[in-house]
């Protein structure tokens, strides 16, 4: 999992918005409520296009299924998920543990369930964080040009050129030992995916509020006499929202595969805790003998990861104005 | 062109102090024990603290730690690991088995999605095209772990054509499943880009005029074409290089392979927090370097992004 | 020099005993089909191109001219478009029932074609000597160092300044005007007896207009080489062109020698178009332009295409397309009032 996929894929959002932004004419005196419906016209378009796209549907189907996992995890399973019983010990999957067990006998369909809350939580908060900071740094960075965009631009440049799995490896290992709790794991490992994975965001919105400020509708606007921050979130930040969004939806699966891969190398969340990638990690040694163990995990984590893709691919092309037609 | 890579290098250097500076920050400038269980469960003894203490200049000031910390970094005085070896030791011994695996993988990564990309995008919304787009979603969306898990049952324990772990020599027929492991996520994304360039290249004018110059359709697509597809797609192996770098940390201690990546999968299952920071340093540095490369080249190919 | 490769017969570029015409093109009609429809842009396009001729292509967006320009050349892009009908001959020989392998021999050699927009028809990755070179290496078998040599003569021959040197430079390094030039040098390179020029002015100042126009037609007089000028500029046309075929929504609707469109214009749109051009006899009147738009190819009923905007418009013309007559030698008119108009000066 990276982020050039979606990058470029957001690019691609950018690429259209621009052209499309570039020949709206003319502005007259009617132009804030023409480029008001024009701004909704984009959204009515893209959630029209999205309804009738099955793929969209049944990925949002299933983010809203591991969501409410993740939300109330013991109305999909009953159990205690570190509760087994040795006798079942890498028992196949079968009527009574619908996944089979693991090697201490514990059910992993209810492991599975409850091991959704880790990875959604760490997708969302750190989609959250990464895209408001972004937003910000960016637009700060695009509007005030000179030192203070330099500065920003150059931090962006400093964390972007460390890859967050590896700057959560090393940030992981000399923050945390065994005996962390899991809540400052997990805020660590938040916080850590935020600070190296903001940049990214804020790149593209800086430069999307670059293009859209020399757009003619802009500076027509503020020739009319607009304030700064009317043009700004009346005329600008719309026209740089949907890469942003395209681009964040496709990097929840980067934030869940980064939480699920730190998680496997024993640096993330450890027992009492639930998660699929630790889940994975303990199933190792028994590959061989119970597969089942390791399978399933691993297909709820695809599964997830494939459904933030495959939404934000949708959202992409229902955004792209040369793809409507 | 030289005075692009001058200008170039002259970025470089403070992005690689800001890293480096970060990377130093994280182990020795937050608040905690930088010795924190290098001696396994037991507080470590107040001479082994002294001598360390020393040796990384910990009673210095904060710049002067960092430049002890370059000075380690670059003479190759990285410290011991808990078994006493010697870092840079450990990493020399590493260092050929990782670079056969890296090569290897990304020479697969880029025939497969070379041909599958270029031939997409010339076919588009065909059988392979639309397979292949589908099919580079979902092999995106696989986390190595998995992919390398699936291979290993399946090829190596179920069906047996492979060892499933590779033996400490780790000759080049052993490395080729951990290699395509390595290469799955990657190739999807290198898949797209390529296909995406295609696919904007085939209504270029230039095209256009190439053909009304009355050359060979295969100088239109092969030349003129491919010069123009190659800068975008070696930009992305660039950039990929990270997923490589974190994916062979996973994909090593998988295989049980003796290179970089699985002396880090061991220091961090081993809780050698020194030795993993330091190693993962070094592994930044190196792509930061490659990154540099790449966009030289870059430029090499696409004399447009000079001017940038 | 280049007649060592299997061109075209002898006797033909010998110019047997009935010359035929350099180019002669034949009721051509080409479509862009779609899975649900197709639509036709040009229709029952013919005219003629003699050695030495400028004969300009006249026509507004989308009138088609383009679309002609690529038939000529067998450039268009398939799918989508694709001709539909007629024959286009060069020479002689009918392109469209040649080979693949000879047409292409053609293109370059033969007929030639300059674009419009020159910094996107030209490769942004090679520099501009390699793609001058190119087409010396590749088609005529010279050695990289003879192609360079000759390249750089070239440059020097589209009068780029300090040729020799910018060999080098790629072409966002040069200016529009001088990007033009190079589009010239590689069009001319294998010294072709047709050159298609696409409007090739359109993107530049008036004054760089005029220069490259002057160096076009230099070239051609030298080479004794036809040229066809795609345009919607008629001001160059009366400049330079010889001839005129006017084109609208797809369809020759007047051709006749330059002056004689100035001086009697047989179509109505010929005149309203005349109208439209800013003169000082305006100043009083104002501008005349002509009423509403060129129509969507897909709406194009079975009658006169240009009826709807036509103050002369009657009930005959919607009904089927007026045949093409000739008003005087040389000077042919689709409209059914052709010779009035004409008459009436």
């Amino acid at each position: 999992m990276s982020e050039p996929l979606a990058e470029e894929m957001a690019a691609e959002v950018l690429g259209g918005q621009t052209d499309s932004a570039g020949p709206t004419g003319p502005v007259s005196r009617g132009e804030e409520e023409a480029s008001d419906t024009r701004t909704r016209g984009v959204w009515i378009d893209a959630w029209r296009v999205l309804r009738s796209k099955p793929l969209f549907l049944i990925s949002i189907g299933v983010i809203l299924i591991l969501t409410l996992m993740a939300i109330a995890p013991s109305w999909f399973a009953s159990g205690d998920p570190n509760q087994g019983s040795l006798s079942k010990s890498l028992q196949g999957p079968s009527s009574e543990g619908w996944f089979g067990f693991d090697v201490n006998g514990r059910n992993v369909y209810t492991r599975v369930v409850y091991g959704a809350r880790a990875s959604l939580t760490v997708g969302f908060a750190c989609t959250l964080g990464t895209t408001l900071i972004g937003i910000v740094l960016g637009s700060v960075a695009a509007y005030s040009s000179g030192p203070v965009d330099s500065v920003i631009s150059r931090i962006g440049d400093m964390l972007l050129g460390i890859p967050f799995a590896l700057a959560g490896i090393i940030v992981l290992s000399t923050l945390t030992t065994f005996d962390t709790p899991n809540w400052q794991v997990e805020t660590i490992l938040i916080l850590t995916i935020i600070v190296f994975g903001w940049p990214s965001i804020a790149r593209v919105l800086r430069s999307t509020v670059l293009v859209t400020r020399n757009a003619d509708y802009v500076v027509a606007g503020k020739a009319l006499g607009l304030s700064g921050s009317r043009v700004l979130f009346r005329h600008i930040l719309p026209n740089a929202i949907s890469p942003i969004l395209v681009l964040s939806t496709m990097r929840v699966g980067g934030y869940i595969a980064t939480e699920a891969s730190l998680s496997y190398l024993g640096l993330g969340l450890h027992p009492p805790a639930v998660s699929w990638g630790q889940m994975v990690s303990d199933g190792q040694p028994y590959l061989r003998t119970g597969f089942h163990v390791l399978l399933f995990p691993s297909i709820f984590l695809a599964i997830t990861i494939l459904a933030f893709v495959l939404a934000g691919e949708a959202l992409r092309e229902a955004l792209d104005p040369t793809n409507r037609r | 062109m030289l005075k692009f890579v001058g200008r170039r290098l002259l970025q470089f250097v403070p992005v690689m102090i800001g890293s480096t500076i970060i990377c130093w920050g994280l182990v020795w400038a937050l608040p905690g024990d930088p010795f924190r269980g290098r001696c396994g469960q037991v507080v470590c003894s107040d001479q082994y603290v002294q001598t360390m203490t020393q040796r990384y200049g910990l009673d210095q000031p904060l710049p002067v730690q960092y430049l002890v910390f370059l000075r380690n970094l670059f003479t190759g005085n990285l410290g011991e690991t808990f078994s006493g070896q010697d870092i840079s030791a450990v990493i020399s011994q590493a260092l050929p088995v990782t670079a056969r695996l890296a090569v290897l993988s990304i020479l697969i990564q880029v025939v497969l999605a070379v041909s599958i990309g270029i031939y997409s995008g010339l076919r588009q919304n065909g059988f392979v095209d639309v397979t292949a787009l589908f099919g580079s979603l979902i092999l995106f969306s696989l986390p190595v772990f998995v992919v390398a898990f699936v291979a290993q049952y399946v090829l190596g324990v179920r069906l047996a054509w492979v060892k499933p772990t590779v033996s400490p020599a780790a000759p080049i027929s052993e490395l080729i499943l951990p290699a395509a492991v390595l290469a799955i996520g990657i190739m999807a994304t290198l898949m797209r880009v390529l296909r995406a360039s295609v696919a904007e290249g085939l209504h270029a004018d230039y095209l256009r005029t190439a053909r009304a110059k009355g050359f060979s359709e295969r100088r239109v697509i092969g030349v003129h074409l491919m010069r123009n597809v190659m800068a975008p797609a070696l930009n992305v192996l660039g950039l990929e290089f990270a997923a490589l770098l974190g994916g062979t940390v996973i994909v090593e201690g998988i295989f049980n392979i003796k290179g970089v990546g699985g002396a880090i999968y061991k220091a961090i299952q081993d809780r050698e927090q020194l030795t993993v920071s330091t190693m993962v340093t070094l592994v930044i540095i190196f792509y930061l370097v490659i990154n540099l490369i790449v966009d030289v080249a870059c430029a090499q190919l696409d004399p447009r992004s000079r001017d940038v | 020099m280049l007649d060592d490769s299997p061109a075209l017969p002898g006797p033909v570029l010998a110019g047997a005993a009935t010359e035929p015409a350099l180019l002669e093109v034949r009721s051509l009609g080409v479509q862009i089909r779609t899975r649900r429809e197709s639509i036709d842009i040009v229709r029952d396009v013919s005219f003629e191109v003699a050695r030495g001729e400028t004969v300009a292509v006249l026509g507004e967006s989308g009138s088609g001219k383009t679309m002609t320009g690529h038939a000529i050349m067998g450039i268009l892009d398939t799918p989508p478009a694709y001709i539909s009908s007629g024959s286009i001959s060069f020479q002689g020989h009918d392109l469209l029932k040649m080979p693949e392998r000879r047409r292409r021999d053609i293109r370059g050699r033969h007929i030639s074609m300059i674009f419009q927009d020159s910094l996107s028809a030209l490769n942004p990755v090679f520099s501009v000597g390699f793609q001058v070179a190119e087409v010396l290496r590749k088609r005529a078998g010279m050695g990289r160092r003879e192609a360079n040599a000759r390249a750089a003569e070239l440059l020097d021959l589209v009068e780029i300044p300090n040729a020799r040197n910018r060999m080098r430079d790629y072409p966002h390094e040069f200016s529009g005007g001088m990007r033009q030039r190079v589009m010239i040098a590689m069009a001319i390179a294998l010294e072709p007896e047709l050159l298609i020029a696409d409007e090739p002015t359109t993107a530049l100042d008036v004054t760089i207009q005029a220069q490259i126009m002057e160096t076009l037609q230099r070239l051609c007089s030298d080479r004794d080489m036809g040229l066809i000028l795609i345009t919607h500029d008629l001001g160059v046309v009366s400049e330079f062109a010889d001839r005129i075929i006017l084109m609208y929504a797809g369809r020759v609707v007047e051709s006749c020698v330059t002056a004689g469109i100035f001086t009697q214009a047989a179509h109505p749109y010929s005149r309203a178009l005349l109208d439209s051009v800013p003169q000082s006899a305006h100043r009083e009147t104002g501008l005349n332009v002509i009423p509403g738009a060129p129509p969507d190819p897909r709406e194009v009923g079975v009658g006169c295409a240009f009826a709807p905007r036509c103050s002369h418009a009657m009930d005959q013309c919607l009904v089927a397309v007026p045949p093409t007559v000739t008003v005087a030698p040389g000077h042919r008119s689709a409209c059914l009032i052709a010779r009035e108009l004409a008459d009436h000066v």
